[in-house]
């Protein structure tokens, strides 16, 4: 930069200005963009937004000159060093571009000094508007999206118009008409496009703030979880529901524990592939038996950066995705970062690994011997006074039952033997810890158990009887290995709260202070007003349609739509529907400037003259013809002489427009426009 | 409209004075009067033809006076010679040379009686000489005054010994005008008054031919619009698609009549044609100019435009 060019200002005069009311549009359109990033940006980057615009502002109102050279140069850099310091290794995370683009748009309009500038800025709002979708999909989003697009093209739009014409509600009126238009097209695309695997991954930054199950469970983790009413996943049930008390959505088995944490531990058994064809079926998967009644349905889970999937015990799922363990712990190959659906068949009833002892029951009974003393001797005794280890099992439930334990979300906190210190001394406890303390006893005595994680429950929703199932449904339960039998639930907190079981936490919950804390201006706050909670079920089942037929929208949705269409989907199909689509496509674009380039052969005053005559023709006094305009108006008004108001000033309008320039006023033109629009006579 | 002292710009009132003056010894013709005034400033020939006795010669008469023009008339018969338009060359004895005797022809204004009447060679001398502007006499080319207009008037209805003009020489008059009956009123003030012809003398000259000058200027300023001008080659394109026409109007009738049609907005102080400015002068304008596939003697020329006016629309 030359010194002689850095001194001088910049010189006013050969700005662009911009309109003013296209800049209030493309002012609006920044802080919306900006709004719907604002809950993920570093609060500096907001406030230097913030500041640009209002810097902006200062500047069109005068009180402020564009920055000079040397200035722009160090805030660049700044910029550059504070994202680098903020981001650091994750500088290529979508946060960190959003962030980058963001702060490019609003220094970009401390500098807007040609239409270009403008136009850049406009695309940019476009652009960083929809990278909300990586994050967001639900229909607050898109519905805020669509607005957004609306205002960024009455922006678009009024920068096109000459100042003097636009009025914002009709470049909005405009901008949303536009939009409309494109609808067709967008909707033909979504369902025709191929739908292509993304060829990149985007680095989204981490997993922060996702709430949900985590691969270990230590005392007071799932009473975290029951802050929360955010949606863990959502569940259609293709014929009858089973009972809401056999809803265990199991998830994690957790047969590793330390003392105080329980986690799955390493296995030998290798996971059997439940994809089609599978290359070799292991022998416990053959040999695991489905018994009763199977339960068919539809599972759509939010993305919880975790490879494991929820389903009822035992599931039957074919799905190339997937992978079950010995341990019945199905996972998914990869993460699910997005919308995860897949269809699972269960059979409630089930006998799996019940033959012969192996090397998974010896782990299931190991304990660390250096700490519960106590719970070992309880366990002893305990196991001494029955004759069986079933009979065991149902005494310790019973002591569950018949001390005085209590199920709450705020226990006391536990020390280095949290399950003596939980059997013996504060006896109150979340699922976890009944859970916990169940299967140690259980393993004290010889009885191979362990635990799994999950979730209890639901929400079913009458108006399209899906079940929705939130954080607060989390839930942990034990699994006994009886011989013979296999592995069975026994989930003890049905014993000190069979509430929990049979309605769910959140009527068991409901009395609980820290219950949903996390949700103070959710309506789920709100459910004991009937006509919120009416309100809230039915936004649901919205949302739920929109999760399972727009969002889910996917290669395999599609082929059955070609299916039903067409029937079987082959390729040659495939390429002659999307060549036909495009072709008319074309042929629609081909016809639309054709008939726009027939149509404007009439000049527009002429066009709207001839709409006014239509209109009167239609009042059973149409023009006659070789009838000019001037004969036109002498005749209405000896027939009518009480429309002669109006129709002269039109008449006087066109003749103006149409017969005295080839270049005919804008502003007179469009008040002529206006004019015939509005025209109404009474006969 | 950067002219404020042009002439054109109060043109109106000229031509409604004029009007009035003509009008007291053609009574009840002001239309007429005006199409004959619109004709002569687009600086076009002007052809009256009606029965006799219609007031053709007195309309071109007061005309003529009106603008003050110096004016000759030839009443054509069968036996005049294009010598007696043009003039001739006679033998000066005491110069011992030609000298040129200008003939009737050499005005500002001829009014042309009859013009049917005389023989195609001496019709085709006062064409000749419409057209040109000159006169070409003995080889030697002479230049008319300048304005030249020439009024004729033609009768109708008598065929015998006459010599109906063929369409390519029709069309050299811009105009042809029929005169056509007067109303009831003008009728009983024609009968309450002695001689109205007398009154000739009283016509007062109210236009000059600066006037016609600057008329012909201005003409090409008149704005002509896409949708006046789409509206005229509609009317065009009609006459020469239409069957019932055994031609259509040719480019010279339409420019002509875009002609007219401009001065007749000059006429009334617009800068713009109006569609009504064409519809008001194209009967005149067009109707020598076509002819009736069922009408071979070409003589029936009325209501051909009519159809015109009704059938072609002006948007």
């Amino acid at each position: 930069m030359s010194k002689s060019k850095a001194a001088t200002p910049v010189i006013s005069g050969e700005n662009f200005q911009i309109p003013r009311i296209a800049f209030a549009w493309l002012l609006v359109s920044v802080v919306a963009v900006i709004i719907v990033h604002v809950s993920r940006l570093p609060i500096w980057l907001t406030a230097m937004c913030a500041l640009c615009v209002l810097g902006r502002v200062l500047i069109w109102q005068g009180r402020m000159s564009h920055p000079g050279n040397r200035i722009k140069l160090a805030v660049v850099v700044l910029m550059v060093v504070l994202i680098i310091i903020q981001f650091g290794r994750n500088v290529l995370s979508t946060d960190a571009t959003v962030g980058v683009l963001l702060i490019g748009i609003t220094l970009k309009l401390l500098e807007m000094h040609r239409k270009r500038d403008v136009l850049l800025v406009i695309y940019l709002c476009y652009f960083t508007l929809v990278a909300e979708f990586i994050y967001s999909q639900s229909i607050p989003i898109a519905f805020y999206t669509v607005v957004t697009v609306v205002i960024i093209t009455s922006a678009l739009i009024s920068l096109n118009q000459s100042p003097q014409a636009q009025r914002p509600w009709r470049t909005a009126k405009l901008a949303a008409i536009i939009l409309a238009q494109s609808v067709p097209l967008m909707a033909a695309c979504f369902l025709l496009f191929p739908r292509i695997s993304p060829l990149w991954s985007m680095p989204l930054q981490s997993k922060n703030g996702v709430t949900g199950l985590s691969d270990s469970m230590s005392p007071g983790d799932i009473g975290e979880l029951a802050r929360s009413a955010e949606v863990a996943f959502r569940v259609k049930f293709s014929g009858e529901a089973p009972d809401y008390s056999e809803l265990y959505w199991r998830a994690l088995t957790l047969d590793d524990f330390n003392g105080h944490q329980w986690r799955r531990g390493l296995t030998l058994d290798m996971p059997q592939f439940l994809g089609s064809n599978p290359a070799d079926t292991r022998p416990w998967f053959r040999d695991m038996e489905y018994k009763g009644r199977a339960v068919q349905y539809n599972v759509i889970l939010e993305p919880t950066y975790e490879n494991w999937i929820y389903t009822l015990a035992l599931p039957q799922i074919h799905d190339e995705r997937m992978l079950m363990g010995r341990d019945l712990q199905v996972n998914s190959i990869r993460r699910i970062t997005q919308r995860y659906t897949y269809d699972a068949r269960s059979t409630l009833d089930y006998r799996a690994d019940a033959d012969d002892e192996g090397l998974s029951q010896r782990r299931a009974r190991r304990l660390p011997s250096d700490s519960n003393q106590r719970s070992f001797e309880f366990s002893t005794q305990l196991r001494k006074t029955v004759p069986s280890d079933e009979a065991y099992v149902q005494a310790v439930l019973n002591h569950y039952r018949t001390e005085k334990f209590y199920y709450t979300l705020s226990p006391r906190k536990l020390g280095n033997n949290p399950v003596d210190e939980f059997l013996f001394d504060t006896r109150e406890g979340f699922c976890e810890h009944y859970a916990s303390s169940f299967t140690f006893l259980m393993r004290a005595a010889g009885i191979p158990a362990r635990v799994v994680t999950g979730y209890m429950g639901g929400e079913f929703n009458p108006y399209d009887s899906t079940l929705t199932v939130r954080q607060y449904d989390a839930h942990a339960w034990s699994e006994v290995w009886i011989a013979g039998k296999g592995w069975l639930r026994v989930d003890p907190t049905a014993a000190v709260a069979p509430q929990r079981i049979s309605q769910g936490s959140n009527i068991a919950l409901k009395q609980e202070k820290e219950f949903m804390n996390n949700e103070i201006f959710s309506l789920m706050r709100y459910r004991d007003s009937r006509l919120l909670n009416d309100l809230r079920l039915q936004l649901e089942m919205m949302d739920y349609a929109w999760n399972r037929f727009v969002l889910n929208y996917n290669q395999d949705m599609q082929f059955q739509l070609f299916n039903s269409l067409f029937g079987a989907v082959t390729r040659l199909k495939i390429v002659l529907s999307v060549l036909g689509f495009m072709l008319v496509v074309t042929l629609f674009v081909v016809l639309v400037i054709f008939r726009k380039s027939a149509q404007s052969k009439l000049p527009p005053a002429t066009r709207y003259y001839l709409d006014f005559c239509d209109y009167l023709a239609r009042l059973g006094f149409p023009r006659r013809i070789g009838e000019s305009p001037l004969q036109y108006l002498e005749r209405m008004s000896r027939q009518h002489p009480q429309w002669r108001p109006e129709i002269e000033p039109i008449t006087r309008d066109f003749i103006h427009l149409a017969y005295k320039t080839n270049k005919p006023d804008p502003f007179l033109l469009q008040s002529f426009q206006r004019r015939v629009r509005r025209v109404r006579l009474l006969s | 409209m950067n002219m404020p002292m042009s002439p054109v710009s109060n043109l109106q009132e000229k031509v409604e004075q004029a009007v009035a003056e003509v009008g007291k010894v053609v009574l009840g013709k002001d239309q007429q009067i005006r199409l004959a005034l619109c004709c002569l400033f687009s600086g076009g020939h002007l052809l009256m033809e009606d029965k006799p006795g219609m007031g053709k010669t007195t309309l071109s008469q007061a005309l003529a006076r009106t603008f003050g023009l110096q004016y000759s008339r030839i009443q054509f018969t069968s036996d005049l010679l294009p010598a007696d338009i043009l003039g001739v060359s006679i033998y000066d004895q005491n110069k011992a040379s030609f000298t040129f005797h200008k003939g009737p022809i050499f005005s500002n204004l001829v009014l042309a009686d009859e013009i049917n009447r005389t023989t195609p060679k001496t019709q085709s001398a006062l064409l000749e000489a419409m057209e040109e502007g000159k006169v070409s006499v003995d080889g030697n080319t002479r230049d008319l005054p300048h304005p030249f207009f020439v009024i004729a008037t033609q009768n109708p209805v008598s065929f015998s010994g006459t010599y109906p003009f063929p369409e390519s020489q029709l069309d050299r008059f811009l105009m042809r005008l029929n005169i056509g009956y007067p109303d009831p009123v003008a009728e009983r003030q024609l009968l309450l008054n002695h001689d109205q012809r007398a009154n000739l003398v009283n016509i007062k000259q109210t236009l000059s031919a600066d006037d016609v000058s600057a008329v012909q200027a201005a003409i090409s300023t008149v704005q002509a619009t896409d949708t006046l001008l789409d509206y005229v080659q509609r009317l065009v394109a009609y006459t020469r698609q239409d069957d019932k026409y055994s031609f259509g109007l040719s480019p010279r009738g339409a420019q002509a009549l875009m002609r007219c049609a401009r001065t007749w907005a000059l006429m009334h102080n617009r800068k713009h044609v109006l569609p009504e400015d064409v519809q008001t002068v194209l009967p005149s304008v067009v109707d020598h100019r076509l002819r009736s596939v069922a009408d071979t003697s070409g003589r029936n020329a009325e209501a051909y435009s009519q159809r015109l006016l009704t059938e072609v629309d002006v948007i």
